[in-house]
């Protein structure tokens, strides 16, 4: 049997998986911060669903599911980017449904 | 030539004019709402539109109408009063902190403060009388402040509400940010409170039968069954934010206050009848 090959093929099948967490758990992190400056601009229109969103997706960071956490992120960031147009919309809209405007 | 230009600036200014004199002041727009509402429920009386929801559907008015023989409220109303007596640790009372000793004023709130150039609703100043006698503030939603606040309000029974914008422009942005907050559309949902209010009153939405711009801080405190206990106007703007999925703000941030402040204007003239009950 060769040994070092055995050695290195069972190193590498363990540090894949690792390796592939640490990604997941840097793009989590990038989404994540995108999604949290988003409903930070959002100011008095922030929704809460991208609030629920930004919970869920820090528990599941928390309990090491960064998969979980990065797709829930994602959600939130786009919950929140809407919540961003629809603030910069009503800045002005709002008139249109003033009674006598 | 000439001709025509003078007839293209005259359309020009007649297209204009109505833009620019349309809610161009506070009292204009009251006077547009007030019409607006007479012209969509002209079968209701104006001083009706204070009961909200119970004006404009007999079956809600008389089963309301049921509940006001023993009205859910009257333990903390009276429970307000004995606190509103009572003196702070100073030996003061709240009486110290208002005009005409806190009895029959509760019309003429919220107002624009100069001092401080900010809303100051009911609740507010009740905390602030607490705190410059050394008490700790009460909670804005609920409790004890929603008794004394209710409680304030049978002292006004029947009182016109009489909200000034005074001539300040920082009295004025106030009240214009309280009317961009009506009229924008917030949350997940896309609503604003004058899409119920204004756009759709008198219709159903799920069980809850939409009430009119018009008179809908007269009430305040409420008794809500939902709730089943008396809360806040704050707490009701927080709940209908909540609604359409919109993150609430806090009771009495400067937003909720400004809110306050325009849609009490727009019900000027109409009586207090808080506190009431509402589903």
């Amino acid at each position: 049997m060769n040994k070092p090959l055995l050695t290195v093929g069972l190193t590498l099948s363990l540090l894949v998986p690792l390796c592939a967490q640490a990604g997941a758990k840097e793009d989590f992190q990038k989404i994540y911060s995108d999604a949290k400056s988003a409903q930070k601009d959002a100011g008095d229109f922030k929704w809460t669903t991208t609030s629920s969103r930004l919970k869920a997706a820090e528990s599941a960071a928390e309990s090491g599911d960064y998969d979980k956490a990065k797709t829930l992120a994602a959600e939130a960031l786009k919950l929140a980017q809407e919540s961003v147009d629809q603030r910069k919309t009503q800045a002005e809209a709002w008139r249109k449904a003033v009674i006598g405007g | 030539m000439l001709k025509a230009k003078i007839i293209l600036v005259a359309m020009g200014v007649a297209l204009l004019a109505p833009q620019v004199l349309a809610g161009a002041t506070p009292e204009e727009d009251r006077k547009e709402t007030v019409e607006y509402f007479k012209q969509m429920f002209p079968e209701v009386p104006l001083k009706d539109f204070v009961n909200g929801q119970y004006a404009l559907n007999e079956d809600r008015r008389a089963q309301w109408q049921s509940l006001q023989d023993f009205p859910p409220y009257e333990f903390a109303v009276a429970e307000g009063k004995e606190m509103f007596e009572a003196p702070f640790a100073n030996g003061k009372t709240y009486g110290s902190c208002f005009e005409n000793g806190g009895i029959g004023v509760r019309q003429n709130y919220p107002y624009f403060d100069e001092g401080t150039k900010q809303v100051i609703t009911l609740e507010l100043a009740i905390n602030q009388c607490r705190e410059a006698n050394g008490e700790k503030p009460l909670k804005y939603k609920k409790g004890d402040i929603a008794s004394i606040s209710a409680y304030m309000a049978t002292t006004s029974e029947g009182e016109a509400f009489d909200i000034k914008v005074p001539d300040d422009p920082k009295a004025l942005a106030a009240y214009e940010d309280g009317k961009q907050f009506y009229y924008s559309r917030r949350g997940q949902l896309n609503f604003s409170c004058a899409s119920c209010h204004v756009q759709n009153p008198g219709k159903w939405i799920r069980a809850d039968l939409l009430s009119p711009t018009l008179g809908q801080p007269s009430s305040f405190p409420v008794h809500r069954s939902k709730w089943g206990e008396l809360g806040t106007l704050h707490r009701r703007f927080a709940g209908c934010n909540k609604n359409v999925r919109a993150e609430p703000l806090p009771a009495q941030s400067e937003e909720y206050r400004n809110l306050e402040y325009f849609l009490t204007y727009m019900s000027n003239g109409l009586p207090v009848v808080g506190p009431s009950t509402r589903p």
